[in-house]
């Protein structure tokens, strides 16, 4: 059984939410709510490159913000 | 009335059986239940009455026609079975009149006779194996019972009989003018010219990779002669429309489109995504003219393998199946027991799918049915799958799902048959839709399968963790806290520890979000320190001492803290450079700067999301991985642990405060549970390094302390259990918590059935705020993880993400207050472990764990295992990819393979594969590299070199194929004597291998701490000789074990109990340490007394660092319990030299005011503080003296002449500098060490000033020292009268006081010593 998100040829997606953190998304599933695309469909790892080079801060937007 | 078959005279031809033959013949002969289920039955029921000679006739007229029908079988005496067919053979006729009675019991009597011939089974050897039976019914209804063996007529071929027999019968039983049947020896002559070799190659090929079958009822069991009960149902006509239409439009058959629903309604009630079912065949080959016509078995049972990828389209999927059916057609008429036996005889399924396209003329069945007045013609045969769906298209598409009851429930067959259904529906409405879009289950079941996932929401208070530390403080000052080995903390005093460290870490510049490393040994301070960082809302960062330099040196580049709180003995294990400021507990600057102000720490603005730890696990890259977790989990987790465990058990015990063993490794998460108990307010001990891992001294401890509540890892529970922890007699704690790992029924149902007891399974991933789900043995009776804590939703998902119902195995994914922020300075990782929830709320993160999962019907769920490799050993997670990283960095290494071995039941290995680099390396000699790169837990217990590694046909890791290690024979010596050979017997034993030699290493035989632990309690059982597991990683062979047991020690110099001597059957004698703090000057006493008499020497605890007391009394209470340790009760014998006799008498008073027998008491040169000429002589010493005195011992210590340049006064540096080139047991001494000793011999004299003396009573044995003695001082040893109530046997010894322990002074004590211990009674009344 292999997951949806570790499917080395699968294709996927880059998904953000309101708090700035990413998440690897398989296309075939729908986007769950709350989440916005921002980049895909690609392959797993050119998301993950995405990812690596476009979140550079783990916080959480609102604790970046409150303690900015 | 009747007739009996003709026996078989002339015979007409002899003929091998069709594979599908044997397999029916070997399953009819071998089953000796009275219902053979290969005994089919149709029943013609006809509205009027029939010409029964006609219709005999007919009969007779059909068996003359088709050889196959008048086959007989015979396997006995025979090389291969082989069928007979008989020129002829009268048809089995028999005719039963009922037509004279009322109709009900007319009826009662046809369904016996239609039962009886179900049930009487056939003689395959006397044929024919077809009978018929007519039964008047009444006046104007006839029914014809057909009974046969399956061996001689499927389903197609019954078709063909059915109508054949109507056809005869119309015609007065003439066959003139029918065409020749084709018959079935030209379908065997056919058959046994099929390429069977190339047909298995296509079944395996087919079946590549199917790890296990489809499997919806657990073993091979059940009652197979169960009649099935049956769902059914016909599909609205539009449907059946779109079915087809969609067929067409993709060129597929419907059969294609039905197999795949049912596949797709299988992984929905299995969780399973590669689906192989079975499916019967018509299995007549078209190159046979005519094939068609032919009666006979052709009909097979093929596995049909669907795999399902959520990604796919519907429509790709259906082509592609189609496909691959397509390629196997040509081999449809392989056996199924052959192609099993081809895959390596696996069962591959336990259900079925049939499609019932037999061809029937409908406009002759009409014309017959007006001819004869024949109404229905039902057929019934037993099926011995648990689920069997038929499909029978037609004018009426009728569905059907035929279901064991043994097996299957109403409730899930009638579920099942609806998803095939709503299948097809989705199917057709969107074939352009992903798999993974398809919903199986309906909204409202979707809806009740996230329900159990739902924790309970409970109110937060708005306070810090630390806070609620606090208000504890406060509300309870003088309550103890915190019991370590060394020290006792009330609450108050752990406050104010934690209190001034928070102050002296804030001005390091810690503040929220700042990293802290704790590497410290488990101490009070580990705790102060960790409640310091909590204080200031900063994170902490355990890290372990036993982890390699390098790996902590990864971790602490990675983690970045700004500050290292450490020891100067701990931090010699850290790697240089990275940690940001290192804060040494013990320099003298930080306990100055600790003591300085009483000012309380600054607070800072902090939030919930803000860092409280970061902890690092195994990482599938090949580097540990930081997980960050917010503070936001743990207030949450305590609200939890008070409503589901603390307050029933606390209530349970009558509100007391409880006693919890802190038991568990601070890098790991599991160590909070603890630590939640004493933010509650009840007593934490914690359990140094040592006793932790004792199980048998840990049972004591937990025995003599009234421990209430142990945390623990289920194996290690397995082990506590086998030492005694719930043994009737003793205290038993109340709660047993497991965490790390799943638990065996054997600790499960021990821990349920011990009456006062409750075992509670907290599990949860290192990436959700310690505990996820939690269940107790009252919850279930099997082991279980429980249901979800409050504030925490869990999810088990399909690969399509989509919840599945209970009892179907899914990936447990988890989110919540406790969600983990992510992994430190890795957002790849992050963002595909921690992914969208799309069944929470919007935007809402949920964390998927890789552990397989199932909801039970109670809503519990049951643990499986892993979706993925990673694998959890003796509690310890540990990513395969870690290990084969570090395996292929090792340059004798070219490629590498890690995998677990469960070779023997229970005994789960990491096990290490590796092609070498170049020439073989010595695997022993890799495993010790990898020693220092991974810890322990990751090096795996034995390294097999391999060519290549093998490969399966789709190029992945063919782990079946992995050979396991070889035993290895005893490489080393042989035992030398019965002392070595009882070892070796004793290693054996335990590492389950044949032999062992005297130099094999444990480790490399595939010891690991759980084993080792075994293995010293065998010894000890064996000998009563006390070891500890840590023990065997200095000695692993057994001629290091046995010198080690045997010599004195020299390992830890510094350790506060130091084994001088061990082995021997007496009771101890205990040597109390002088003004130096060191006791290993006694080792010199070891020649001279009883080989039967250990010899144990207690230090002073802050050579190691450690806090000490502020009197000797605390001193004395210190080593008092250190001593229990070793000897729970006396009688006891204690020896003191010079400060070491003062703390001896102390300690010999003490142990009698408790009740203690005291048997022996030696004091060596030592006098009242409190006497008149005593306080005379002494003045305070200052601290050059005492640094001068600390140095010329160490000096003496070194066992090496001076060279010149040293001489009084001598300076720290030269004396560093000498102890370090002198090799020996000082050689990474420093100057931290030497700071301690010189404050160890200011303290010494410093509260031995003052003491307050009890009477001894008892005889003390004293030895003076007389050489250099100022005999008008009136220091003598009858000063002690006033503190000793027995006699005072005195020795003078012609030596200077400073050197009582040499070897000349010990000459003359040892033997008097000996002859005044041997009456002391003999331990145990050995």
């Amino acid at each position: 059984m292999t997951n949806p998100f570790d499917d080395p040829d699968g294709t996927y997606l880059v998904v953000v939410n309101d708090e700035d953190q990413h998440s690897l998304w398989p296309e075939f599933a729908p986007v769950p709510a709350g989440w916005t695309t921002v980049y895909g469909p690609a392959t797993r790892d050119e998301s993950l490159e995405y990812v690596d080079t476009h979140w550079t801060d783990l916080r959480p937007r609102s604790l970046r913000e409150a303690t900015a | 009335m009747s007739t009996t078959p003709g026996a078989p005279g002339d015979i007409q031809d002899v003929l091998p059986l069709a594979t599908l033959q044997e397999g029916l013949l070997f399953h009819s002969v071998k089953d000796e239940q009275p219902l053979d289920v290969y005994t089919v039955q149709n029943v013609f029921e006809f509205g009027r009455r029939v010409d029964a000679a006609a219709l005999r006739a007919a009969a007779q007229a059909v068996l003359d026609r088709h050889p196959a029908l008048r086959a007989g079988f015979l396997h006995e005496g025979v090389e291969r079975p082989v069928q007979f067919i008989p020129r002829s053979v009268a048809a089995a006729w028999q005719e039963v009149d009922l037509s004279g009675l009322p109709e009900g019991e007319a009826r009662r009597r046809f369904d016996l006779v239609r039962v009886a011939q179900r049930e009487r089974r056939f003689d395959l050897s006397r044929p024919p194996l077809v009978r018929h039976v007519l039964v008047r019914l009444g006046p104007d209804r006839d029914v014809l019972v057909l009974t046969f063996h399956h061996i001689v007529m499927d389903g197609w071929s019954g078709e063909l009989y059915n109508a054949e027999l109507m056809e005869l019968y119309l015609r007065g039983g003439d066959p003139g003018g029918l065409p020749e049947p084709r018959p079935y020896r030209d379908y065997l002559v056919w058959l046994s010219r099929q390429d069977r070799d190339r047909s298995l190659a296509a079944w395996r090929a087919a079946l590549d990779g199917v790890d296990e079958g489809t499997l919806v009822s657990p073993g091979e069991g059940g009652d197979a002669t169960l009649m099935p009960r049956t769902v059914d149902g016909v599909l609205a006509p539009a449907l059946v429309g779109r079915v087809s239409g969609l067929a067409r439009e993709l060129g597929v058959t419907v059969n294609t489109v039905l197999l795949a629903a049912w596949g797709l309604a299988l992984r929905s009630h299995t969780g399973r995504d590669d689906i192989v079912f079975g499916s019967t065949v018509a299995g007549r080959p078209p190159e046979i003219d005519g094939v068609d016509s032919i009666i006979g078995v052709f009909f097979n049972t093929i596995p049909v393998r669907v795999r399902l990828n959520p990604a796919e389209t519907v429509r790709d999927l259906l082509v592609r199946v189609q496909g691959e059916q397509a390629e196997l057609l040509p081999h449809h008429h392989v056996g199924l027991a052959d192609v099993q036996a081809a895959v390596g005889g696996r069962r591959l399924f336990d259900t079925l799918y049939v499609q019932r396209n037999i061809p029937r003329d409908d406009e002759g069945y009409r014309r017959v049915r007006e001819a004869t007045g024949l109404e229905s013609v039902t057929g019934s045969d037993a099926t011995h799958y648990p689920l069997t769906f038929v499909a029978q298209p037609g004018e009426e598409f009728r569905l059907s799902l035929a279901y064991r009851t043994d097996a299957v429930t109403a409730g899930a067959a009638r579920a099942l048959f609806d998803r095939v259904v709503r299948l097809l529906e989705q199917i057709t409405a969107a074939p352009g839709a992903p798999v993974g879009a398809l919903r199986p289950l309906t909204e409202a079941g979707e809806r009740a399968a996230l329900a159990p996932g739902r924790g309970r929401e409970r109110d937060l208070p708005g306070s810090t963790l630390a806070e609620l530390f606090e208000e504890t403080a406060l509300r309870h000052p003088g309550r103890t806290a915190l019991v370590t080995r060394d020290e006792t903390l009330t609450f108050a005093e752990l406050d104010g520890r934690a209190e001034r460290l928070a102050r002296l870490l804030a001005e390091h510049g810690v503040r929220p979000e700042t990293r802290v490393a704790i590497a410290l040994p488990r101490s009070a301070d580990w705790v102060a320190v960790l409640f310091a960082v909590l204080k200031l809302g900063a994170a902490y960062v355990p890290l372990d001492l036993e982890h390699p330099a390098e790996r902590l040196g990864r971790m602490l580049d990675d983690a970045g803290p700004a500050v290292t709180v450490t020891t100067a003995g701990a931090a010699a294990g850290l790697p240089e450079g990275p940690g940001g400021h290192r804060l040494l507990l013990d320099h003298p600057d930080t306990l100055a700067a600790l003591a300085a102000s009483d000012e309380p720490a600054p607070r800072f603005a902090h939030r919930p999301g803000h860092l409280a730890y970061v902890i690092y696990t195994s990482g599938s890259t090949g580097r540990p991985k930081g997980v960050q977790i917010p503070y936001l989990g743990l207030v949450n987790m305590l609200v939890n642990h008070r409503a589901e465990i603390f307050g029933p058990v606390v209530a349970e015990q009558g509100g007391r405060v409880l006693r919890v063993a802190h038991t568990v490794s601070f890098s790991f998460d599991m160590s909070w549970e603890e630590l939640l108990w004493l933010i509650d307010g009840h007593e934490v001990h914690l359990m140094d390094e040592e006793l932790r891992r004792d199980s048998a001294g840990l049972v004591a401890y937990c025995a003599e302390h009234a421990v209430d509540v142990v945390n623990v890892t289920p194996s290690y529970c397995g082990q506590l259990l086998e030492d005694g922890l719930l043994d009737p007699g003793r205290h038993r704690p109340p709660l047993v918590l497991l965490g790390g790992e799943a638990v065996g029924t054997t600790v499960w149902d021990t821990l349920r059935d011990t009456p006062g007891v409750l075992g509670y399974n907290l599990y949860g991933p290192t990436e959700y705020t310690i505990n996820t789900l939690g269940g107790g043995t009252a919850d279930s009776d099997a082991p279980t993880v429980g249901r979800p804590i409050s504030g925490t939703d869990v999810h088990v998902l399909d690969t399509a993400l989509r919840p599945v119902g209970a009892g179907v195995p899914g990936e447990l994914y988890v989110t919540g207050v406790g969600l983990a922020r992510g992994y430190a300075g890795r957002p790849d990782l992050t963002a595909e472990r921690f992914v969208a929830d799309p069944h929470a709320g919007p935007g809402a993160r949920m964390y998927r764990t890789g552990d397989l999962v199932r909801w039970t019907a109670d809503g519990l769920i049951d643990y499986l295992g892993r979706a993925d490799d990673q694998v959890k050993i003796r509690g310890v997670r540990i990513e395969p990819a870690e290990v084969v990283a570090a395996l292929e960095d090792h340059p004798a290494v070219a490629q590498a393979a890690v995998v677990v071995r469960e070779d023997a039941p229970g005994a789960k290995r990491l096990v290490g594969y590796l092609v070498p680099a170049g020439e073989n390396p010595d695997t022993d000699a890799v495993r010790r590299d990898l020693r220092s790169v991974l810890p322990d837990a990751l090096v795996p217990s034995a390294l097999v070199a391999l060519d290549r590694l093998p490969l399966t046909v789709n190029g992945k890791l063919d782990r079946a194929a992995l050979p396991a290690p070889a035993d290895r024979g005893p490489a080393g010596r042989p035992p030398r004597d019965d002392a070595d050979r009882a070892l070796c017997a004793d290693f054996a034993a335990v590492l389950g291998v044949p032999g062992v030699g005297v130099d094999d290493d444990f480790f490399d035989l595939g010891g690991h701490s759980l084993l080792a632990m075994r293995l010293v309690g065998r010894i000890r059982k064996r000998t009563g000789q006390r070891l500890r597991a840590g023990d065997l990683i200095a000695a692993p062979t057994v001629a290091r074990l046995r010198d080690y047991l045997e010599a004195p020690r020299r390992e830890d110099l510094l350790a506060t109990v130091l084994r001088l001597r061990e082995g021997g059957r007496r009771r101890p004698l205990f040597c109390l340490h002088p003004a130096s703090g060191f006791s290993w000057g006694y080792a010199g006493l070891a020649p001279h007394l009883d080989r039967e008499r250990p010899l144990v020497g207690l230090q002073f605890p802050g050579l190691r660092g450690e806090e000490v007391p502020p009197d000797l009394d605390g001193l004395a209470d210190l080593y008092l319990r250190r001593i229990r340790a070793v000897q729970p009760d006396g009688p006891y014998h204690l020896l003191g030299w010079s400060f070491g006799g003062q703390i001896a008498h102390a300690l010999a008073t003490r142990l009698q005011e408790e009740g203690e027998e005291v048997a022996f008491l030696a004091l060596l040169d030592t006098y009242p503080m409190d006497a008149a000429p005593v306080r005379a002589a002494g003045g305070p010493m200052d601290a050059a003296e005492a640094e001068q005195e600390a140095l010329e011992f160490l000096l003496a210590s070194g066992r090496r002449d001076l060279p010149e340049r040293l001489t009084a006064p001598y300076r720290r540096a030269d004396v560093v500098e000498f102890l370090r080139e002198s090799d020996g047991v000082w050689a990474d001494f420093d100057a931290a060490t030497i700071d301690r000793v010189v404050r160890a011999r200011m303290y010494t004299t410093e509260v031995a000033r003052d003491p307050r003396y009890r009477v001894f009573r008892g005889d003390v044995h004293f030895f003076t020292a007389t050489a250099g003695r100022d005999p008008a001082s009136g220091i003598t040893a009858e000063l002690w009268k006033d503190h000793v109530d027995g006699r005072i046997v005195e020795t003078p010894v012609d030596h200077h006081h400073n050197d009582l322990t040499g070897p000349a002074a010990l000459a003359v004590i040892g033997p008097v010593l000996d002859a005044a211990l041997r009456p002391a009674r003999p331990h145990r009344g050995g």
